[in-house]
């Protein structure tokens, strides 16, 4: 591996780096959903009672819910199991359990890839409403998408070498409308276009 | 000249049902007569040992139960017997529990896959298949002999701790295998959320895996509730069989150095001449068993309201 990933000057790889603390202030949402096998409450309540918040977890629960746009059709039953939402809820629910710890970067790991188009689009929209306090980070493999989504965008590619092991690098950051309408190196502009991918 | 069949014609006839499957009547035969020889097996052992004691039990009733060992085959009873199973087992779930489900956790959750720990793996799983008399010598040696300040002797706590040694790998297999089940979505999605390992561990892992852990730790009861060659090696003893007197406070024989459990009773009863133990014997057993369905029974509650929650 080389090149280093900086988060406010700090790199994250570095030796005396904890990541139990650098995951209290990246949030993370993971490609398929997966909330934790307990009720949409507990699901909400256990980042922030791990970090040490005792009182007022309701109020961050409605609040997460609601930043989430998910309060409206789960304030019924917050004691239900969280296994009992559709997927793209569920994906919803996990979203609002991130921003519950108040992290200052949300990190996507294709959120959306096991998710229908209806559901994509909450979650699209969501995003939207999301920057407004939040640093969101998405990957994803569909190019509409990223450039619905995002304001700059960074194109990864994978070179396979010699012994057959695949390295990914980063081949262009730019601005999202740059990289898609004049991209700057030939690989971005071949994948933009569709000669492969 | 005919007509030449149609594609839906040849589809027709290749889909239509064949006739008669020989091989796999067969087949599912022979399987369900090995199901039929188990159960038929089972069944003979159990009507049995029901014949031969429900005369003890019928003319009885709960003072078998409720009598103590007693050279007088009229009067004997087995509650020194339930007494110092539910004991050992007591002493066997409080050692067993915590040290396997310890052990589990430390080799799926923080161990790293060397071949060392593959090794350590591999040989808890020969542990488990160790013959019990072997354990029985290892208490002997250790829980009795060399521990023996601590222990007391041969004391039922010994032969607690001997039991729990016996089943510890099959508790420690059985954890392992519930908490491999636990999909690592949910140690990511607790990590996510900025949980160090141990807090995911105890809150997120352990309740998902604790379902299953109590099935296994149901198994290891069981087994632990009906052994006897390790307890005979270990201290166990038919105490007061031919001198006890009517009335010995059971607590009192309980802490004494002696103490026995209910296999040791039916070991010692078989091995009586008069034909009145032999329906002593068969009662004792319906005894066990009974008792190791009510543990079954118990456990499978407590695990279905965990499963709930």
């Amino acid at each position: 591996m080389s090149g280093s990933v900086g988060y406010h000057g700090v790199d994250l790889y570095g030796a005396e780096v904890d990541p139990v603390q650098v995951r209290r202030h990246i949030g993370m949402v993971f490609q398929k959903p997966n909330p934790f096998p307990k009720s949409i409450y507990e699901n909400i309540a256990f980042g922030p009672r791990i970090a040490g918040m005792k009182s007022d977890l309701d109020d961050l629960v409605e609040d997460s819910l609601r930043r989430a746009a998910l309060w409206d059709e789960v304030k019924d039953k917050l004691d239900e199991s969280a296994f009992a939402l559709s997927g793209g809820q569920q994906q919803r629910l996990c979203i609002a359990r991130a921003i519950a710890t108040s992290p200052d970067v949300l990190l996507m790991d294709e959120p959306c890839s096991a998710l229908d188009p209806i559901a994509t689009l909450r979650i699209e929209e969501l995003m939207d409403e999301l920057t407004a306090d939040y640093t969101i980070i998405i990957v994803t493999h569909n190019m509409q998408q990223a450039a619905r989504v995002s304001h700059r965008t960074a194109f990864f590619n994978v070179e396979v070498g010699d012994t057959g092991q695949r390295t990914g690098h980063l081949v262009e950051f730019d601005e999202t409308g740059k990289i898609f309408t004049n991209p700057s190196v030939q690989a971005t502009e071949d994948y933009i276009t569709g000669r492969f991918g | 000249m005919a007509a030449l069949p149609t594609t839906a014609d040849v589809v027709a006839t290749n889909l239509k049902r064949r006739g008669f499957d020989m091989a796999g009547t067969v087949l599912s035969t022979v399987l369900l007569l090995t199901l039929l020889a188990s159960l038929g097996i089972l069944v003979t052992l159990l009507v049995d040992v029901f014949t031969g004691g429900i005369g003890v039990l019928a003319d009885r009733g709960w003072s078998f139960v409720t009598d103590p060992l007693s050279p007088t085959p009229a009067k004997a009873g087995v509650l020194q017997g339930i007494m110092g199973s539910i004991a050992l087992t007591a002493i066997v779930v409080l050692v067993a529990f915590p040290v396997g489900v310890g052990a589990a956790a430390y080799l799926e959750e923080y161990a790293r896959d060397t071949r060392f720990t593959r090794f350590v793996t591999a040989n808890i799983r020969n542990l488990a298949g160790v013959p019990s008399i072997v354990y029985g010598l290892l208490g002997l040696a250790v829980f009795v002999k060399l521990a023996g300040s601590l222990t007391g002797g041969r004391t039922i706590i010994a032969g607690g701790l001997t039991l729990a040694v016996l089943v510890l790998p099959i508790m420690i297999i059985t954890a392992s295998e519930a908490l491999r089940a636990v999909p690592d979505e949910l140690r990511q999605a607790s990590m996510g959320v900025g949980a160090t390992k141990w807090e995911t561990i105890r809150h997120q892992v352990l309740p998902v895996a604790l379902p299953a852990i109590l099935t296994g730790t149901v198994l290891t009861i069981a087994r632990a509730f009906g052994e006897s060659a390790p307890l005979l090696l270990a201290g166990a003893v038919l105490s007061s069989f031919f001198t006890s007197a009517d009335g010995v406070s059971l607590f009192e024989r309980l802490a004494d150095e002696k103490y026995t459990a209910l296999p040791i009773i039916v070991f010692n009863w078989a091995r009586q001449p008069q034909e009145e133990f032999r329906a002593l014997t068969a009662a004792a057993i319906v005894v066990l068993l009974v008792l190791l369905l009510a543990i079954n029974a118990a456990a499978i509650v407590l695990r279905d309201r965990f499963e709930r929650t």
